[in-house]
């Protein structure tokens, strides 16, 4: 452990490894976050699905959920799923199986609670529109709202908010569609 | 662990115990700091030895540093120094040693980087206004400044920003003066 007061990727060697539990460091910061909700899975496998489903068609890229993005020792994440071209993916992956950029497409489910929706909306945000990211997804299953980001620039702005029989499409995946609706789970 | 996606003190007893790691919840979000600096140790001595001083003159209450504070399971704090009268010590210190409820006196010292410094600033000032702690003391030692908030209806309000030669005083305590200079690091 460094004798300082921020965290790097070093000291994620130290905690213990736990189901459910998610440890990410944002500027030497250190979140702490826990198993998500069944809602939150399933939204987050949703997308996953219809991004894999994309894929397999157009062999363009690949889909990762819970991705490991080691940019630096003290900015170390795990969104809930990335897209990346396949150009993106082979410079990025390091031999510990980390990515070291960021992908084309960061896909992030929001947790109850004030503090985990500014991780994913205010620092994740600043995180991804400096590393590079192209586009940037922020599903609400609590709201059932989709929120789509793009570059602008230096930043992430944003584009779209997505809601009832909204369908998510982008400039970035041609003749991608994803309905937003097929993201909640349907009342049992 | 539940199955929530929240921290309760609960969840305390499975993260393991390492040498300068500090967890706390506030409203159900976990909170992890590192060991302090030097700087920060150093200027939190110097804020409780007065306080004992005073203590040992009066006898009319304790100090004591990093006291568990357990207002509930969802906001289970540990500050760097306290001060709680005689009187509300032996009505909310529980069999565990914990403080159950608010010290008339809470000071934290501010650690380097922006969510240390938010959590001070913001998320604690929140819970100990809503706690009912009658006084807030956050002190900088990289600024070489404290700021001092007393309650104000439901609320802690700044009153005062002492720097260099100030005096801190304290309706709080009658008679307790700590000039803030000697808080801080003489060059060695």
């Amino acid at each position: 452990m460094s004798i300082g007061t921020r965290f790097t990727s070093a000291d994620l060697e130290r905690l213990p490894a736990v189901d459910g539990i998610r440890y990410e460091i944002i500027d030497g910061d250190l979140f702490v976050s826990k198993q998500p909700h069944a809602h939150h899975t399933w939204a987050s496998d949703g997308a996953v699905e219809v991004l894999r489903i994309w894929n397999r068609e157009s062999g363009l890229g690949f889909v990762v959920s819970t991705p490991g993005l080691v940019f630096s020792d003290d900015n170390d994440v795990v969104p809930d799923a990335v897209w990346m071209s396949r150009a993106r993916y082979a410079q990025s992956l390091d031999a510990a199986g980390h990515f070291t950029l960021a992908p084309e497409l960061v896909v992030e489910v929001l947790s109850p609670g004030s503090e985990n929706q500014r991780r994913d909306r205010v620092l994740k945000m600043a995180l991804y529109a400096r590393q590079g990211a192209e586009e940037y997804w922020i599903i609400d299953w609590q709201r059932e709202v989709v929120e789509v980001y793009r570059r602008v620039g230096d930043e992430l702005a944003l584009a779209a908010t997505l809601t009832g029989a909204d369908v998510l499409t982008t400039p970035l995946l041609p003749d991608f569609a994803l309905p937003v609706a097929s993201l909640w789970v349907p009342t049992v | 662990m539940s199955i929530s996606a929240r921290f309760t003190s609960a969840d305390l007893a499975w993260l393991p115990a390492m040498d300068g790691i500090r967890y706390e919840i506030i409203d159900g979000d976990l909170f992890v700091s590192k060991q302090p600096n030097w700087d920060h140790q150093y200027a939190s001595d110097r804020v409780v030895r007065p306080l004992h001083d005073w203590n040992d003159l009066t006898g009319l209450g304790f100090a004591a540093s990093t006291p568990g504070l357990v207002f509930a399971d969802d906001d289970d704090v540990i500050p760097d120094v306290v001060w709680i009268s005689r009187a509300r010590l032996a009505e909310v210190r529980d069999a565990g040693g914990h403080l159950t409820a608010a010290p008339e006196l809470v000071v934290e010292v501010l650690s380097p980087g922006r969510e240390n410094a938010r959590r001070d600033r913001e998320i604690k000032l929140a819970l100990y206004a809503r706690r009912g702690v009658r006084e807030y003391r956050i002190v900088d030692w990289q600024l070489e400044a404290v700021d001092v908030y007393r309650r104000v209806a439901d609320d802690l309000a700044l009153v005062a920003t002492l720097t260099g030669a100030d005096v801190l005083t304290t309706p709080l305590l009658p008679g307790f003066e700590c000039p803030i200079a000697v808080l801080w690091m003489p060059a060695p």
